[in-house]
């Protein structure tokens, strides 16, 4: 890890938290908002690659951890590796992972196509997997009923993938040394 | 912009107690109360962590905040719960995730962010031979904290700019000068730390 590295990892997890400073919007039946923060957790993993992303996402949750409320309405500390929402949290590290990790591999043959899947990928196999499996442990549900609960977030995720999408497009021509 | 973390200044036993304890007691509580399916028991530790509260000094508002926030689900649950299997499950599912959620407060409530972190990056001593690196870890928790306000700064001077130009609506104009932005600014970062002689290598 070079300087350069950890100051891409510590921009990263900053990124992440100003992203909670937005106003979550409520899902009906489950705890668990849609939030814009899982903008730069996509981010971080297209920015960082596999490792500093997964770094990244764990400097945020530990800081969160530590007490700071940086999730969206100021919800912080460590009761939240508690609450319904923590297997989600867990899901943000994995999911930064994916991303980067499916980036790094077909970072020469990238195609429009590919990166909605990847982006995709990284946010219901990372995200949702973890978050699923805790919720209906947790709550004491089927895991098919929470799935059915988590259809809610589909239409959140399309337009964060949108954004992010874009987001990539437009740096590639503005920043070429930005992206690998 | 406004970062406050939850911790009180009071001081009370519970406040004075080594954090690293409390840690450990938050986690080995809950360990237990999650393989645990005895109504009595699960009663029994939300007594004790309501208890705790009123030890620590707080009054039922505090308790009331802390669990504001998902009432509703709990709510929900609880219904769920009475319609496919029994009431007592019900009070289970419900009354231990109450619990949890309490005691995790009441760890947020009397312990302030430096003395947690402090405590954890004494375990990342222990992770030394694994490869971590304490001072780097440490770099990147206070660096990412500056960055916050830093970020924060960047998003209202770009929203004042475009909206100068009267197009402000179009969230591609706001993000990529923000983004472009941020990533210059990490660059800087990177190269004063290192024009300083921060040992890179280590």
């Amino acid at each position: 890890m070079t300087i350069k590295d950890i100051v891409s990892i510590a921009l990263f997890a900053a990124i992440i938290a100003t992203l909670g400073l937005l106003p979550p919007i409520p899902v009906p039946i489950i705890p668990v908002p849609v939030t814009a923060q899982t903008l730069g957790v996509m981010l971080a993993g297209v920015f960082l690659g596999s490792i500093r992303a997964f770094y990244a996402v764990l400097v945020f949750l530990f800081l969160l951890a530590a007490g700071f409320p940086l999730l969206p309405g100021g919800h912080g500390g460590i009761g939240v590796f508690f609450g319904p929402t923590a297997g989600y949290l867990i899901g943000w590290a994995l999911g930064a992972w994916l991303i980067g990790l499916l980036y790094e591999i077909f970072c020469n043959s990238l195609t429009s196509v590919k990166e909605i899947i990847f982006l995709f990928l990284g946010s219901i196999i990372g995200i949702y997997c973890p978050g699923i499996i805790w919720l209906s442990y947790e709550a004491d549900i089927s895991i098919y009923q929470v799935c059915l609960a988590n259809l809610f977030f589909i239409p959140g995720d399309i337009i964060k993938v949108t954004i992010v999408f874009f987001i990539i497009r437009r740096l590639r021509k503005a920043l070429p040394n930005a992206l690998r | 912009m406004k970062i406050i973390a939850d911790h009180t200044l009071d001081t009370s036993f519970i406040h004075g107690l080594w954090p690293g304890f409390k840690l450990t007691v938050l986690f080995g509580f809950n360990l237990f109360l999650f393989f645990i399916n005895r109504l009595y028991i699960i009663i029994t530790a939300l007594v004790i962590t309501l208890l705790l509260y009123k030890v620590a000094g707080f009054s039922s508002i505090r308790i009331w905040q802390k669990v504001r926030s998902v009432w509703v689900f709990f709510a929900v649950l609880f219904v769920f719960h009475l319609f496919f299997s029994s009431w007592q499950n019900s009070l289970i599912v419900v009354l231990r995730l109450a619990s949890l959620l309490l005691l995790a407060g009441l760890f947020t409530l009397t312990t302030p962010s430096s003395q947690i972190m402090e405590t954890l990056e004494r375990y990342f001593i222990g992770l030394q031979s694994f490869g971590a690196h304490p001072a780097k870890i440490s770099l990147a928790l206070s660096l990412t904290l500056r960055f916050i306000p830093i970020l924060g700064q960047i998003i209202h001077e770009v929203h004042e700019a475009q909206q100068a130009r009267g197009s402000e609506g179009n969230i591609m104009n706001m993000t990529m000068p923000m983004i472009i932005r941020t990533l210059k600014i990490s660059e800087d970062v990177a190269s004063a730390i290192e024009a300083r002689c921060y040992d890179n290598d280590a």
